[in-house]
């Protein structure tokens, strides 16, 4: 209501921020994992005869770390900015006014982390081993704390525990009750990942004795992972909402008729990712030697499979929610949605972004569409409408979009009747339907 | 009617001067990055087609700053970023949709610019043939993102215009291209680039001369200075246009005295300063006023970042005012903000001049 909604075709804002958030959060583990990793492998050369050739492959999984994380982790972490706020920038608001110093704290992290990456890289030739060992580790150290603050923000938008838009309470926000295990689960995760990257950088080594040790030190760095993750995993379920975990066991009747599983869809993807990248890094270990490149880098596709899963997951138990119980995804406050007199208001009398068309006109309804449906729905792509409204009558659409938050995965609808015909008979049109909102208002008439 | 979206409730975190404090001096550092990038890529490649020991020295000083200059660039363009959006959040989200498409192209942009500079510093030896293309496409890259961004921030302050943009395009194809400061503005963003970038060289060239390769620092800062006097000279220029296309009543806001005009002065002195520092630094050869030069040109622009924000809520005054937003403070999260700031940089201090020691030396300047 507040702000115009992006109406992007066929990806919708959404999928621009998923698909922007997936590749950074790989990047942005693999930042910190890569950073215990680099500071164990400084210690590790330097208790090996051959340390000088283990450094220069380290050399190696530096240089590609600093382009791979300050390219396109940089840049993608950016992104996220990008596309919240165009994606929901009620909700990117909210998130912004209450965490601007927390947000501000996590930018001096990345500063230093950047800084200190860069000291360590280049400064290789020049730097004594004491003081590489140093940056190594006061990179992984200060990029932790990064992961430590950001963790409090992500976790808050799913479980936002005792903090309410009444009292703010920053604490209770930022330590809610998803925050450790989250913050467990990804330091392991980032471990998993930061040795996947070793591993794939390890199999461009040409000695055949060294490559296999560098893959079985690489391979490590998974065993906290595939021990921790599962018990770590329990630990986040207990602090799911309920509803999340409702709609994970019995699926919701979605639009067009059919259940809505994705949650456990996506759940299932991860786990499975997770599993076969465990069983797939000890057949690694197994035949170090044979650990080709492509292996190498299925493996850590694989790891980027996991991450789609769970960040998924993480967006899909939130539904219908940005901030869950608080703010919708089509930027209706919860707090608004409880005044029955304020949800039954002409839809359009109240929204700021709309050119006013004639009432009951095509326009009404694609301009309700637009300001209502469009921040997570698409008419042809991503979500698409047109397909979840493909079995619609004139009579059962108003009746459905009366009643569209029972299902438990959609906010409740606002404005009149009226609203309901015209957003009706907008989304008939999209399948060739040729009833007027008029029309769709007589079926209501109709004898149920 | 114009859509105005009501400030955030949840207010201002800490009295509005403060964010903007932080908000002009995060900005200034990430417009000094961003100049010495976008300015040192255009000398870079004006310097492969020159050739002679002066730009050859520059091409290879260019091109292994240029991804730094970058990092550096994205990583302080994020407080200032953070910063508008708690300060005029509803203005800058409207316009960030309204022109939704363009703006989120700024993200594979970035990607694609700095990337080709890391390609062009990995591989400048082994692949000399396709360097230029490269560095030709990241260039081209960072002019449309500066273009995006001016497009922004005057839409940002247009909200007569979102509407319209809107409703024509709600998929957010849409530019501010109806906004007669939009050219000039641009330019007066760009074309410093070259000043700034010019007078790292000629930092660099000192210090590069008194390490030794005399003949290499001293190309560097003459070319430097050139970059520089050409810079100044063109930033002239656009910066006066865009002061006779602004409306009547900013231009009145500038030079009616108070503020505004104290801040135009001292920007034109600094600047001028600067320039007499960084011509006779060159020529003298002295790191030191050079580096004079740098700060009064980091002053130069803070003050026109301050100015800036005055011409801002200038052109908002009829929509909207500071003191529209609560203040609900957080004054706990903001002192600690201030510490690990103050340790984060005293760390970084440290730690660079440790490295630095080492890494600076005539032996490595061979």
């Amino acid at each position: 209501m507040n702000y115009p909604v992006w109406n992007l075709p066929i990806l919708g804002g959404g999928l621009v921020v998923a698909i922007i958030a997936i590749i950074h959060i790989l990047i942005s583990h693999l930042a910190i994992g890569g950073g215990a990793f680099m500071a164990v492998a400084e210690h590790w050369s330097d208790r090996q005869p051959d340390g000088e050739r283990i450094r220069a492959w380290l050399h190696k999984f530096a240089t590609w770390f600093l382009v791979y994380t300050t390219v396109f982790g940089a840049v993608t972490g950016v992104g996220i900015w990008f596309s919240i706020q165009l994606a929901s920038p009620e909700g990117t608001s909210l998130l912004i006014h209450q965490f601007v110093f927390a947000w501000a704290i996590e930018w001096v992290m990345f500063l230093a982390e950047l800084t200190v990456l860069y000291l360590y890289y280049y400064g290789w030739k020049v730097n004594s081993r004491a003081m590489q060992r140093f940056l190594a580790i006061a990179y992984f150290v200060i990029a932790w704390l990064s992961l430590f603050v950001i963790n409090g923000i992500l976790t808050f938008m799913l479980t936002p525990g005792a903090w309410t838009l009444e009292n703010r309470d920053l604490a209770a926000a930022f330590f809610n009750p998803g925050y450790a295990p989250s913050l467990v689960i990804r330091t392991v995760a980032m471990f998993l990942i930061g040795g996947l990257f070793g591993m794939l950088v390890a199999t461009r080594i040409a000695d055949d004795e060294l490559k296999a040790r560098v893959v079985r030190f690489s391979a490590k760095w998974v065993i906290p992972a595939a021990v921790v993750l599962p018990v770590a995993g329990i630990w986040y379920w207990s602090t799911l909402p309920p509803s999340a975990v409702k709609i994970f066991h019995g699926g919701v009747v979605g639009a067009a008729g059919s259940r809505l599983e994705a949650l456990a869809r996506y759940f299932w993807l991860a786990a499975t990712s997770g599993a076969l990248v465990v069983v797939g890094t000890l057949f690694a270990a197994a035949r170090p030697k044979a650990v080709h490149t492509i292996a190498a880098l299925a493996l850590l596709l694989t790891a980027q499979l996991g991450v789609m899963g769970a960040e998924f997951f993480r967006e899909m138990a939130r539904k219908p929610f940005v901030v869950h119980g608080v703010l919708y995804g089509n930027a209706l406050g919860k707090g608004d949605a409880a005044d029955p007199d304020l949800m039954r208001r002409p839809y359009l009398d109240a929204a700021k972004w709309d050119p006013s068309p004639e009432p009951l006109s095509r326009a009404h309804g694609e301009w309700v569409y637009r300001l209502q449906c469009a921040s997570c729905h698409t008419l042809e792509g991503y979500r698409s409408l047109a397909w979840r409204t493909r079995q619609w009558t004139p009579a059962f659409g108003p009746r459905f979009l009366e009643k569209l938050d029972e299902q438990g995965v959609m906010p409740p609808f606002r404005g009149t009747l009226e609203d309901r015909a015209a957003l009706t008979s907008f989304l008939l049109s999209t399948n060739g339907g040729t009833a007027t909102p008029a029309d769709v208002l007589r079926a209501q008439e109709v004898p149920k | 009617m114009t859509p105005i979206p009501i400030p955030d409730p949840l207010g201002y975190p800490v009295p509005a001067a403060y964010l903007q404090g932080l908000s002009y001096l995060t900005l200034t550092l990430h417009l000094l990055a961003m100049s010495f990038t976008l300015g040192g890529l255009a000398l870079l490649l004006w310097a492969r087609l020159r050739r002679g020991t002066g730009h050859d020295a520059s091409a290879r000083f260019l091109g292994t700053a240029l991804p730094l200059g970058f990092s550096y660039l994205v990583t302080l363009g994020i407080p200032p970023l953070l910063f508008v959006q708690v300060l005029y959040g509803q203005m800058f989200y409207s316009s960030s949709v309204v022109m939704g498409a363009f703006w989120i192209l700024v993200i594979p942009l970035l990607v694609t610019a700095y990337g080709l500079l890391y390609f062009h510093k990995l591989t400048r030896e082994r692949r000399p043939r396709v360097q230029g293309i490269a560095l030709l496409a990241a260039f081209a890259a960072m002019l449309a993102i500066g273009f995006v961004y001016v497009n922004n921030l005057t839409l940002s302050m247009a909200p007569d215009r979102w509407m319209a943009l809107y409703a024509a395009h709600p998929n957010g194809a849409a530019l501010n291209l109806g906004e007669p400061t939009l050219v000039p503005r641009y330019l007066t963003f760009m074309l410093p680039a070259l000043a700034v970038a010019g007078l790292g060289l000629v930092v660099a060239g000192c210090a590069v001369a008194r390490l030794g390769r005399r003949e290499a620092g001293d190309g560097m800062r003459r070319y430097g200075a050139k970059a520089h006097a050409v810079g100044r000279i063109l930033t002239a220029c656009a910066g006066t246009a865009l002061f006779f296309t602004l409306p009547t009543g900013v231009r009145d806001l500038v030079l009616g005295g108070g503020a505004p005009t104290a801040l135009a002065l001292a920007a034109i002195t600094l600047a001028l300063a600067a320039t007499a520092a960084t011509l006779i630094a060159a020529r003298r050869g002295s790191t030191r006023l050079a580096i004079a030069g740098g700060a009064a040109m980091a002053l130069e622009l803070g003050s026109l970042v301050a100015l800036r924000d005055r011409v801002r809520l200038e052109l908002l005054a009829d929509h909207f005012r500071l003191s529209d937003v609560p203040e609900r403070e957080q004054w706990g999260m903001f002192a600690l903000f201030a510490a690990i700031l103050v340790v984060g940089l005293a760390f970084l201090v440290v730690v660079t001049r440790a490295v630095a020691k080492n890494l600076i030396t005539k032996e490595n300047m061979k």
